[in-house]
């Protein structure tokens, strides 16, 4: 049993083999021809890999953005961040705005340990702020309660947030972001305890947040300060709509049900606003996960885009290569037979053909593949978005080359498989 | 009316007589083709990427069979015919497994697809009527 396995094996290893070095016959015999066909796999290849990489790349920036402003965080606004057709726009503008009173009220209604909820304001910077001769200004300052850490996730690279104490005595505390920080002591790790000023106040450095660049939403923590919102509202205008102010919950653990939470936020919320049944809510419940959630839609349509492109192209080789063995066939008729009279079976016949034809498509799509890796280093330092080649998307291409292959050459092969020997040994 | 059915009837019968494979074999090889090229831009989708990374290489083997099996019956070959058949059941048991690990815990989804119903009347009716008179041989 084993000594046939073996048997089996060797044949198939000198039948690729062989195949292969038919294959590279039939590409330098008939070059024009053959590189023509392949040509049409390269390309295809090239479109639909290059998409696909694209659409990896954007969706890992945007699962990194929504990560950015608190992955599952729900946010209690004025205004929704999706707008069906025809919405009523004046209804909206009526509405109040979130309140730091409604905070309190609504933190009662919840656990602490399941959940985390913050309140905050984000107003621009109406000075600058400095250190010394150093000063930074066109910066978005935001007043924060206790929880934003806990809420937003936020890493630091020195120091500390600020605690719930030193948030209720309104401490004149400032977490600076990386980009103001380095600006302002040159070394972002020489911040921490001193003292910077900023609309003629002086606030105490407790920390420094790392380094995070630009989001999809062209936003950063790089270019922020995190004051506590009961400081902030000695000397900011938060009350206005342009402080924007939001209420944020984000639960604790993964286990949790979303559709219980948004009910009962928008249960205590209309109990807060003491709104009647009659009366439609005043509030938006805005849920971060929904905009990966809407984004899925772009990336389909940008796949059938790609499929678009590239599917043509490959139909277009796979025609080529269908070709190119036929004529393979042609010629190696008088070959086939004396194979067949000394004992070459259907299936042998068969499987050289068609492993030529695989190792055609095969040779395109690597050249597809090797092309869209340059493409990618050759564009990258010119883009905003961070692209590879993953390793999902080389095996996408060789499945895609040998299916190409596969479907191309059965039909040559088979009828190579068909032929009669002693027909066929006219030929010679 | 009746009488110019019977005769349109035995005009088809009479051509299929002549011609050596049935219009309705043709039509089932013709139809399952156009089938694969639809799922092709699916199978390589990057949502069936995202479900597992071998899961295109898989939908790839059966696509690949499916049409090597038409190809078969297209030669009117009896192993083209149960090749489809094995490939058809296989492809909707790996759908229905997707579903079910893609689904909530506790609920299982046994789902036939469009695609695999009609196939599978087809090839039951089309193996009912021609499969004896079938080649055994590759």
């Amino acid at each position: 049993m084993l000594q046939k396995v073996q048997e089996y094996f060797i044949t198939l290893i000198s039948l690729v083999g062989e195949a292969f070095m038919l294959a590279k016959n039939a590409l330098f015999s008939n070059k024009i021809r053959s590189w023509l066909s392949l040509l049409g796999v390269t390309i295809g290849i090239f479109s639909v890999i290059l998409v696909f990489t694209f659409i990896d790349g954007l969706e890992r920036s945007i699962r990194d953005s929504v990560q950015s402003i608190g992955g599952n965080v729900v946010y209690i606004q004025k205004w929704p961040w999706a707008f069906g057709e025809d919405y009523p726009w004046w209804k909206y503008l009526e509405r109040p705005l979130p309140k730091y009173d409604e905070w309190l009220d609504l933190k009662k209604h919840f656990d602490e340990d399941k959940y985390a909820i913050t309140f905050c304001v984000s107003v621009f910077s109406s000075g600058a702020i400095k250190y010394q001769k150093n000063s930074v200004s066109d910066f978005r300052v935001i007043g924060c309660t206790y929880e934003f850490a806990r809420v937003r996730g936020i890493n630091f690279i020195a120091g500390r947030y600020f605690s719930e104490s030193e948030f209720n005595q309104g401490k004149n505390a400032v977490v600076l972001g990386y980009t103001i920080a380095k600006n302002l002591f040159g070394n972002p790790m020489y911040a921490l305890n001193n003292q910077v000023v900023y609309n003629g106040r002086r606030l105490e450095v407790i920390g420094v947040l790392k380094e995070e660049g630009k989001n999809i939403f062209n936003s950063s923590s790089d270019e922020v300060i995190l004051i506590p919102y009961l400081y902030a509202e000695k000397f900011l205008n938060v009350k206005g709509e342009s402080a924007n102010p939001y209420i944020a919950v984000k639960p604790l653990s993964d286990d949790y049900d979303e559709n219980a939470l948004l009910s009962q936020l928008k249960i205590h919320m209309r109990k807060i606003r003491k709104l009647k049944p009659s009366e439609e809510d005043n509030f938006a419940l805005n849920q971060s996960s929904l905009i990966e959630k809407n984004t899925e839609g772009l990336f389909s349509m940008l796949s059938v885009a790609g499929w678009i492109i590239g599917g043509f192209s490959i139909l277009v080789s796979a025609f080529g290569i269908a070709n190119i063995m036929f004529v393979s066939v042609k010629e190696r008729v008088s070959i086939i037979g004396v194979q067949k009279a000394l004992g070459a079976t259907k299936i042998f016949i068969l499987l050289q053909f068609l492993i030529e034809s695989v190792i055609l498509t095969l040779i395109g799509g690597i050249i597809g593949l090797v092309i869209t890796y340059l493409t990618i280093q050759l564009i990258q330092p010119y883009i905003d978005l961070q692209i590879q080649l993953s390793l999902s998307n080389i095996l996408l291409a060789i499945n895609i080359s040998i299916l190409t292959g596969i479907i191309s050459g059965f039909v040559p092969a088979y009828s190579a498989s068909q032929l009669n020997p002693v027909e066929a040994m006219r030929e010679v | 009316m009746k009488k110019e059915i019977t005769h349109l009837l035995d005009g088809l019968y009479k051509l299929s007589k002549t011609m050596k494979r049935p219009w309705y074999i043709s039509l089932f090889c013709i139809v399952g083709w156009l089938w694969l090229f639809v799922l092709f831009p699916s199978i390589f989708s990057p949502e069936t990427k995202k479900i597992h990374i071998l899961l295109p290489s898989l939908y790839g083997i059966i696509v690949a069979f499916l049409f090597i099996a038409l190809v078969g019956v297209w030669h009117l070959k009896r192993w083209g015919l149960e090749v489809f058949f094995v490939f058809l059941f296989l492809k909707n048991f790996i759908d229905n497994m997707v579903t079910y690990s893609s689904a909530h815990e506790g609920e299982i989804h046994l789902t036939l697809s469009p695609g695999f119903i009609f196939f599978f009347i087809y090839g039951v009716i089309l193996a009912a009527i021609y499969y004896t008179k079938m080649q055994k041989e590759l």
